[in-house]
């Protein structure tokens, strides 16, 4: 019987040495396979004794050049070479979190959604409260949006296009937020439709068991339409409600002004006037406008006190 | 559990009556929609006697005329005057032609977006002077008639307390002057609105917007029992017709300057200036005081979006000692489309006009005399 290696001590390996260990692998196979070719292509010009050509001259060097660029991409993956490793290290570093990051999250997005699961099945019996769960659902995604995935779209842009990468960024950014407090007004919105139809199906329950079902199906609908009325009126007035609309009214602007600002710098280089030009102009004529009919009523004025 | 007394014989039966109405309903339906319909507003014929930028000025000419004093009617910036003139039936505009009133109308027409920087001042220190001159230039008169609607009744008030030499009698209609009030969503809505957000985002506030946040008011009625009042009534051919105008009529809304929405939701709306005499408007007070000629205030008690707390304090803040409230049991628009609230609205304004006509006012009205159109 032979002995399994303890593998408790050894270290987990870590995203550059992986990375490292993958590049020399994929060099090395790389290097093997041209290294056949060329034996295989040297073989084949031997047997048919061919005279020798400034193809076959060329070719080679081709091949030469190949396995060499290869040799001194291994050669810089090496330990000890410093040229690239500070970079190699940092750029599967960064990946490796942002892959950790995003699987976290989703992780706990899953438990949520799990939680959620129960919470409804408890809600069936009657034994949670239910309605207050769904809510807690965007807080969480914009909670989890704002505290790891907002932070990406916010890194200072480097270099002569940084400022519109940093618009388009920021558009992104502007967008998914809108998004979420799109869902979670809607969500508001329906939560009487789903109180008023729970309603009417008890109402209907308890209609069959007693006095039985109205002959005419409208009173029916005019109970569910009253029934859902009220629910509205309710909800309308809450703060709840309000906190919700001007969430998604400051959203919506936000998205709004950042689309613009994307608009303004595609239409930096075509000759179309931008919404601002046409602003300063559409205040200039206001005020000129202004100006003029003072200016006219002064001197109606002055004209009747000489007449 | 007992058995539920349900009797399914009967549901049956009554869903397949249902759907032996429904088809019936649906073939003379597409029968009426396909048809001719007459969807026209506004039909009734005026004249345009003044033009300014996007808007101008209209005038109704009564058959027979004899009331001397004319009437200015001043709708709001939110939808369009055409809801005075639906159809020829329930008419407001030919209700007052019929009892020989002149009436002028403004038509604030589209604002575009050079007219965001327009403020509530421009409008009524602006326009509706120039069109109270307008109308005292061709009546050759010293004062005339105001009536306001909605904001356009808000808009009369501060022109009222500004130039009062200019106006003989004031009539306010389901005009909002008191903002502190929890009696109606917009009130609510508004109280702490980012309001600076969405003028510096949109410029004129999109007439969409306008109607997306009246739809929400009440979503059960607006959006949903309404529409299905349709498909019962869709092989009305009357009733569509109606309908299709108050649609017309309701979704057809102007976007709001923005610097006039800014100063409207933040001065009256937030700090509910207005009643408490406050306002400023191109650097003057608007003082209630100041309005002394008698006023007849009319609102609704049904009203869900200009609730009566927010118009029944008026009175007892100008300085006029002529007035009266009118409460109505109906809503906003009841008061001008139903034909039952027309026949107690106009003639109550046509009568209560008539008893304060001027004395010094010659006997047989003057026609208008024609003026440029343009300033």
């Amino acid at each position: 019987m032979t002995e399994k290696k303890s593998t408790e001590n050894q270290e987990a390996p870590n995203g550059s040495e992986t990375f490292t260990n993958w590049f020399q692998t994929a060099t090395t196979y790389w290097q093997a396979l041209a290294q056949q070719q060329t034996e295989m292509f040297n073989q084949a010009f031997k047997e048919t004794a061919a005279p020798k050509s400034s193809f076959k001259e060329q070719a080679d060097k081709a091949w030469q050049t190949g396995t060499s660029w290869m040799k001194l991409a291994q050669s810089l993956m090496q330990p000890e070479s410093k040229l690239f490793s500070a970079g190699g290290e940092v750029l599967p570093g960064m990946l490796m979190e942002f892959a950790r990051q995003t699987w976290e999250s989703a992780l706990q997005m899953q438990q949520e959604a799990m939680q959620q699961a129960t919470v409804f099945q408890a809600s069936a019996t009657g034994t949670a409260p239910f309605q207050h769960l769904n809510q807690n659902l965007f807080t969480t995604l914009r909670g989890i949006y704002e505290k790891e995935l907002q932070k990406f779209y916010q890194i200072p842009q480097l270099g002569l296009s940084r400022a519109y990468q940093a618009h388009w960024n920021d558009f992104a950014d502007k967008s998914n937020l809108y998004q979420t407090a799109t869902g979670e007004f809607i969500h508001v919105l329906a939560e009487p439709l789903r109180k008023s139809t729970e309603a009417m199906q008890a109402k209907v329950n308890e209609m069959i068991e007693g006095e039985g079902l109205p002959e005419d199906p409208e009173k029916l609908y005019g109970m569910w339409i009253k029934h859902l009325e009220g629910q509205y009126m309710t909800l309308l007035q809450s703060p709840e409600y309000l906190k919700t609309l001007n969430t998604l009214l400051t959203k919506m602007t936000s998205l709004i002004q950042a689309r613009d600002q994307i608009w303004y710098d595609l239409l930096q280089h075509v000759p179309v006037p931008t919404n601002e030009d046409m602003n300063d102009l559409y205040k200039e004529l206001y005020l000129l406008k202004k100006r003029v009919r003072e200016l006219e009523t002064q001197l109606e004025t002055q004209k009747q006190e000489q007449s | 559990m007992s058995n539920p007394k349900l009797d399914v014989e009967l549901i049956l039966k009554r869903l397949d009556e249902e759907r032996l109405k429904s088809q019936e309903r649906v073939r003379k339906g597409s029968e009426v929609l396909l048809g001719t319909l007459d969807t026209t507003i506004a039909s009734t014929p005026f004249e345009t006697v003044y033009e300014e930028d996007r808007i101008r000025l209209k005038y109704y000419r009564p058959e027979k005329i004899k009331a001397s004093t004319p009437l200015l009617v001043v709708y709001a910036l939110i939808n369009r005057e055409t809801m005075l003139d639906l159809q020829p039936e329930r008419s407001v505009v030919r209700s007052f032609l019929e009892s020989g009133q002149e009436v002028y109308m403004i038509d604030w027409g589209y604002p575009s977006a050079k007219d965001r920087y327009l403020t509530i001042g421009d409008h009524v220190n602006g326009y509706i002077d120039r069109c109270v001159e307008t109308v005292r230039r061709r009546h050759q008169i010293d004062k005339i008639n105001l009536m306001g609607i909605c904001m356009g009744g808000s808009f009369c008030v501060m022109y009222a307390a500004l130039h009062p030499t200019k106006i003989q009698n004031l009539v306010t209609t389901v005009t909002p002057t008191n903002f502190d009030t929890d009696a109606g969503l917009l009130h609510i809505w508004t109280r702490d609105m980012d309001v600076d957000a969405l003028v510096d985002t949109y410029g004129n506030i999109p007439g969409d917007i306008m109607n997306t946040g009246f739809l929400l008011l009440n979503p059960a009625r607006l959006m949903i029992d309404k529409y299905r009042g349709f498909w019962s009534n869709m092989d009305n051919k009357a009733f569509v017709e109606n309908f299709v105008r108050m649609e017309k009529w309701i979704f057809d809304s102007p976007a709001v300057p923005g610097e006039t929405f800014r100063q409207f939701i933040k001065d009256c709306y937030q700090n509910n200036l207005l009643i408490r005499s406050k306002l400023e408007l191109d650097g003057h007070r608007v003082d209630l005081k100041n309005i002394t000629m008698p006023l007849l205030n009319i609102f609704a008690k049904f009203d869900h979006l200009v609730p009566p707390p927010a118009c029944d304090q008026l009175t007892r803040e100008v300085g006029s000692q002529d007035v009266e409230d009118v409460c109505l049991e109906t809503g906003h628009i009841g008061i001008y489309v139903s034909s039952r609230f027309q026949k107690l609205f106009t003639p109550k304004i046509v009568s209560w006009l008539a008893q304060r006509e001027l004395s010094e006012q010659p006997e047989e009205a003057t026609p208008p005399q024609p003026s440029a159109t343009k300033p």
